[in-house]
């Protein structure tokens, strides 16, 4: 829609019809390019508003996950005494929490797109997909302090006489690996934003779900250490594999590399990509209708 | 489209369901389809006939057509509920029409509800940035304009504060500041002048008359002050329940509006004080 115009302000001519649509489509990725600033400045905003009038400021971004490593450590690692593969279980936790808390947190975030910026969307058009697309991003920033945090944890304990032996001939799927993470959390975003604006109990069940989920996906334990039915459901969730994967590949153990489940859980993500994008779309074109 | 429009619409309609939206829309959608399995009349579907209709559904805009010819100053008029703001927000591309076709050429500027997208922890220079993302610039382009923004909004002491501490008339100010140097084709205002103190408003007023006048650009106005209608306009419709009534000029529109609300105070029980 925005041409580059010139210092004089001279005529765009391009022709817009609106009509109303039948059917499916899917939402314009050029369009979306096209609002690239948007997109920058929301992420920026969602990375600077939260630690404003904060004492510690973005020092959060580490003390939160080393929290939930020290709990999970004494709860799994203490007293359930979950099987870590001989690795030292905060290690353990701390790999795979790193990929599970971006995909999760970057989940959370879409989920709610379409309730939480109900105003905005009232009374402005940019193509919606630029806010969760957004949130995509500065959890992007946020996984990156998390997982320079994990290295120089890992370097901590390899340093000190851990058996720390990534996987170096493997190391190039990792930021695969990231990036399928992010596609997922954009693709169920997508959908339970578009069906929490209809339907509002959804809301509040997204918290839960995501908690129940991080106990599907091998992240407290390792699917390696699970036989039959429960190793199967756990792979064949489409995080269970990537997670196992991540944790193997940085730590030589406490999981492994099933390349059938990967293909799976890959295929699995570009199908609920394109539902949460054919949804999607049908909801940003009339939501405000019914909001 | 002719060569010399920048904006046409073709019996344009909106429908909204009244009553509880949201409630039993899948018992319809479902009674929809099964009627349409059958072959049978669809019980939901569209009937002929007055704005109300006996599904439930609420004609806002009732075969709207339009032209808009490049450069004009148009006013868009009626008493409330007469579809005025179902009509911007279907330029502005906030919700689709029921029915019907709207094309128009280049960029539609809208400054449907100024301050829209104003973050309170931000500063004045980053709300600038964020409002003219929002409303379609890119970041070279409020670049170019970030000091007259700044200069237009009168906030310049206080651009490096959060907006969470400015006064309500100087985010207003700013507000309408950023929007006022949009670049679209199309500038779409909605009661946005009456922002501001007196000297303000007429700086404002002044402001997009030299964007209509001097920068040849297409303004679509909506007020309920036909002082300014008078002074920004050349043209102006006039809409009463969902259709357009009148198309034409500006003192003829508001003499027939002036005639509609009156006959509408003569109508209505009065209420004595």
């Amino acid at each position: 829609m925005h041409k580059k115009q010139s210092a004089q302000g001279a005529q765009n001519n391009r022709i817009t019809v609106i009509r109303p649509k039948k059917g499916l489509s899917l939402p314009s990725l050029k369009e979306l390019a096209e609002y690239k600033d948007l997109i920058l400045l929301f992420a920026g905003r969602d990375l600077s508003v939260k630690y404003r009038q904060t004492v510690l400021g973005p020092l959060w971004l580490v003390i939160m996950p080393v929290i939930s490593a020290l709990v999970s450590t004494f709860v799994f690692g203490g007293i359930a005494r979950i099987d870590s593969s001989g690795l030292p279980y905060f290690v353990f936790y701390f790999a795979a929490f790193t990929l599970w808390s971006y995909f999760s947190t970057s989940l959370t975030s879409t989920a709610t797109t379409f309730t939480s910026n109900a105003l905005l969307f009232r009374r402005v058009y940019f193509p919606r997909l630029a806010v969760p697309a957004a949130h995509i991003l500065s959890n992007l920033f946020r996984f990156a302090v998390q997982f320079a945090l994990l290295v120089i944890v890992l370097l901590i304990f390899w340093a000190t006489g851990t058996d720390i032996s990534p996987v170096w001939g493997m190391v190039w799927l990792l930021p695969l690996l990231v990036v399928q993470s992010a596609l997922l959390a954009l693709g169920v975003g997508a959908l339970l934003s578009a069906l929490t604006a209809k339907y509002r109990d959804l809301a509040s069940l997204v918290s839960v779900g995501v908690d129940l989920w991080k106990y599907l996906t091998p992240v407290v334990y390792s699917a390696s250490t699970l036989t039959g039915g429960v190793r199967i459901f756990c792979l064949v969730n489409p995080m269970g594999a990537p997670i196992e994967a991540f944790r193997y590949i940085l730590l030589g153990a406490g999981g492994a590399v099933f390349p059938e489940y990967l293909l799976i859980s890959l295929a699995e993500t570009l199908v609920i990509l394109f539902l949460g994008a054919l949804v999607f779309h049908r909801v940003e074109r009339n939501f405000v209708d019914t909001v | 489209m002719k060569e010399d429009e920048v904006l046409l619409m073709e019996v344009v309609s909106k429908e909204y369901r009244t009553g509880q939206i949201g409630y039993g829309t899948l018992k319809r959608d479902l009674q929809s389809w099964w009627a349409k399995v059958r072959h049978k009349e669809d019980p939901n579907g569209k009937l002929t006939g007055g704005r109300y209709r006996a599904d439930g559904t609420f004609r806002a805009l009732d075969g709207i057509d339009l032209s808009v010819r490049r450069g004009e100053t148009l006013g868009i008029i009626g008493r409330n509920g007469a579809g005025k703001s179902t009509l911007l927000k279907l330029l502005s591309r906030i919700t689709e029409p029921t029915e019907g076709v709207i094309s128009f050429r280049g960029r539609i500027a809208s400054m449907l509800e100024v301050g829209t997208g104003f973050h309170p922890e931000l500063t004045g220079r980053e709300n600038i940035y964020l409002n003219g993302a929002i409303l379609g610039m890119k970041k070279a382009e409020i670049d170019e304009k970030a000091s007259d923004i700044i200069a237009f909004s009168e906030c310049a002491d206080f651009i490096d504060t959060p907006v969470k501490r400015y006064s309500s008339g100087m985010l207003v100010k700013l507000a309408f500041a950023v929007a006022a140097h949009l670049d679209g084709e199309i500038l779409i205002l909605d009661e946005v002048l009456a922002v501001g103190d007196m000297a303000f408003q007429k700086k404002s007023l002044e402001k997009m008359l030299s964007v209509a006048r001097e920068e040849g650009r297409t303004v679509l106005c909506v007020s309920h002050n036909m002082d300014t209608v008078r002074s920004l306009c050349r043209r102006c419709i006039v809409l009463e329940e969902g259709k357009k009534i009148f198309d034409g000029g500006t003192e003829e529109a508001i003499a027939l509006y002036e005639t509609l609300c009156r006959d509408y105070r003569a109508a209505a029980p009065s209420c004595k004080v």
